[in-house]
């Protein structure tokens, strides 16, 4: 079943029932209503009327015994106006006992008793008493006539009957009541069962909904968790709502992304077998280029060793110095080239060893002079650190020598000065190459690190290089986590600054 | 630093006599070996890892250059083969792919010196 039909059917049943229940409560407002308009209006009006219907009789025989008595006709007006209110008010009761039978019965039993009074006892009387008055006859008359009792018997039958109607027209109104009472007690255990049996019926609506929701919901949610740590296994569907149609789509989704996936994977390990390849091709083109080198720099080298070798002339020592000098060049070249692409691959791996600083740089001193040879140009080591660091010496000599070569070409041949200096700078070594060099433009500042670059890329340009050693440089710097970044003002010197964390910095 | 402990751990300088120089490259090979016999010190040669194992047990050099990628028997095996007949071997590498993880494992556990190809002969006679 739908999720919305399911929702519809359960609101609509507890709807309905709440519809029932308001239909049954409202009928039985309506049966009180009735009942008790009933209990106001024709009950207490019955009796009312039967009272003054009393009265009416008591005010008639009332003014007929005045009448005979004093003989007075003003004394016969409560009698005529008991006998003509009797009549008028009779008719109006029998209309409101109309749907009771037995009552009509009574009523029309008392109204011919009313009459045969008249008849029988009050009119012949009256004539009497009025003959009597104007002495036509004797009171004896009269009191035979009144000795006869018919006047008092029918009256009292009279009164009796009345009781009677009264005592009916009051049980009658008493049952009512009940029923009012009864229908009063119904509706309110109809409520309470109503109100239950909807209660009920709509927690257990709500809690099937909810567990056939959940339960859906459930196993979509175990889907989506495992499908966020890369399974894809499709989810169960159970039934037919909107969360299975969700499902389902989840399970379409997972598929094409599994394919993809297998696909990209399968991509993957192809290029990482590309990329192995080519290090591998790259490692090897390293290895054949400096193995030819070795013997041609050893063989150079050797002979410039008088020892080893013999004494050379001129020429051949030009000579030999030249190819010296072009192999390194060369090595270094290839060496450059090497560790730029590895660097690139993030494939270097830095190692630690304990440096002293100031044996660091006396050691990084004598390299710079090696590399000035001949020329004119001073080196000064300010450092006054006596401080271990934990760092790749050998990685850091390169970093140094690259630094120191690129001064050297900077400075003038026969007045440049280089200044190396190495300090503590909280938790980190900053090092310093400081030239008093043409310096380096703002706008070539930036572009320094990047490979291949040369502030003079002309033919004719005095400073040579490979374009890479600065590049290198940052590179091995970022490597061991450190900060390389240049300050110059053009035309007034250079100044190379990097850092490198010192790890556990002891003091000697 | 690393060359401070290497000399420590090392036979004094004066004591080494005899070479053994471990290079697939025949030129290589040779080179080294007339340099260093120029420097007047015996030498014998090997071009692969086994071939360095039956040359050490028979001459017991007092210092061997070996180099790491070479046919049949790696240097790094070799290394450890030699390291299992005499545990205070003195070795240095000789390798153009000082970079490589199983080198640089090497030098940092065993304190195995390495040069790098190509090299200046200062870095040979820093050694003997």
């Amino acid at each position: 079943m739908k999720l919305r039909t399911k929702i519809l059917v359960g609101f609509m049943s507890i709807i309905v029932l709440m519809g029932i229940l308001g239909g049954i409560t409202y009928t039985n407002f309506l049966e009180i209503n009735k009942q008790f308009e009933f209990l106001i209006e024709h009950d207490l009006e019955v009796l009312q009327n039967a009272q003054q219907l009393q009265k009416f009789i008591v005010d008639a025989e009332t003014g007929q015994r005045g009448f005979i008595i004093v003989g007075e006709e003003s004394f016969l007006e409560p009698y005529y106006s008991g006998i003509s209110g009797f009549s008028e008010l009779v008719k109006i009761e029998k209309h409101l006992v109309s749907d009771d039978p037995s009552q009509m019965k009574k009523l029309e039993e008392i109204e011919i008793l009313f009459n045969e009074w008249k008849e029988k006892a009050a009119i012949p009387e009256i004539e009497l008493a009025r003959k009597f008055h104007t002495n036509d006859i004797n009171f004896s008359i009269i009191e035979n006539q009144l000795k006869t009792n018919v006047g008092k018997n029918i009256l009292d039958n009279i009164r009796i009957e009345f009781d009677e109607f009264i005592i009916i027209e009051n049980e009658l109104k008493n049952k009512r009541f009940e029923r009012v009472q009864e229908i009063k007690s119904l509706t309110q255990i109809n409520i309470g069962i109503f109100v239950s049996i909807a209660s009920i019926l709509g927690i257990s609506i709500a809690m099937i909904l909810s567990q056939s929701i959940n339960k859906s919901l459930k196993l979509l949610m175990l889907g989506t968790t495992r499908f966020g740590k890369g399974e894809f296994e499709p989810i169960p569907i159970t039934g037919k709502d909107e969360i299975s149609d969700l499902s389902e789509s989840f399970n379409e989704m997972a598929q094409s992304i599994k394919f993809s996936n297998k696909k990209l994977q399968e991509m993957n390990t192809e290029l990482k077998k590309t990329e192995i390849l080519k290090e591998e091709f790259v490692a090897m083109i390293s290895h054949e280029l400096k193995t030819p080198l070795t013997p041609i720099l050893m063989w150079a080298g050797a002979l410039q060793d008088k020892k080893l070798m013999g004494e050379l002339n001129d020429k051949q020592t030009k000579a030999t110095k030249t190819i010296l000098n072009c192999a390194t060049e060369l090595a270094e070249l290839i060496s450059d080239i090497f560790d730029s692409y590895k660097l690139d691959l993030e494939k270097i791996e830095f190692s630690k060893q304990e440096i002293n600083l100031m044996e660091l740089m006396d050691s990084v001193k004598e390299t710079a002079e090696k590399l000035i040879g001949e020329h004119k140009i001073l080196v000064e080591n300010t450092t006054n650190e006596n401080v271990t660091v934990y760092s790749d010496k050998k990685r850091v000599d390169q970093i140094f020598k690259n630094l120191i070569t690129n001064a050297i070409d900077f400075v003038d041949q026969d007045s440049g000065k280089i200044e190396i200096n190495a300090s503590v700078k909280g938790e980190n070594v900053e090092f310093m190459v400081k030239d008093n060099g043409v310096g380096i433009k703002k706008e070539f500042q930036e572009e320094l690190f990047k490979k291949f670059y040369q502030i003079d890329a002309s033919a004719t340009r005095k400073h040579g290089g490979s374009g890479l050693g600065l590049s290198i440089c940052q590179g091995m710097i970022n490597g061991m986590k450190g900060k390389i970044w240049v300050e110059s003002e053009g035309g007034d010197g250079t100044t190379f600054y990097f850092t490198l964390p010192i790890v556990n910095k002891t003091t000697k | 630093m690393n060359d401070i402990m290497l000399l420590e751990n090392s036979k004094k300088t004066s004591e080494i006599k005899t070479v053994l120089v471990v290079d697939d490259n025949k030129t290589i090979q040779e080179s080294m070996g007339f340099i260093i016999e120029s420097l007047g010190r015996k030498v014998w040669s090997a071009s692969n890892g086994e071939d360095a194992i039956k040359k050490y047990q028979k001459c017991k050099p007092d210092l061997v250059f070996m180099d790491i990628r070479m046919p049949k028997m790696s240097g790094v095996e070799a290394i450890s083969e030699i390291k299992k007949i005499d545990n205070k071997v003195n070795i240095v590498i000789v390798t153009a792919f000082s970079g490589d993880n199983d080198v640089m494992e090497l030098a940092r556990t065993d304190s195995i010196k390495i040069i790098d190809k190509p090299f200046e002969i200062a870095e040979i006679k820093k050694c003997l």
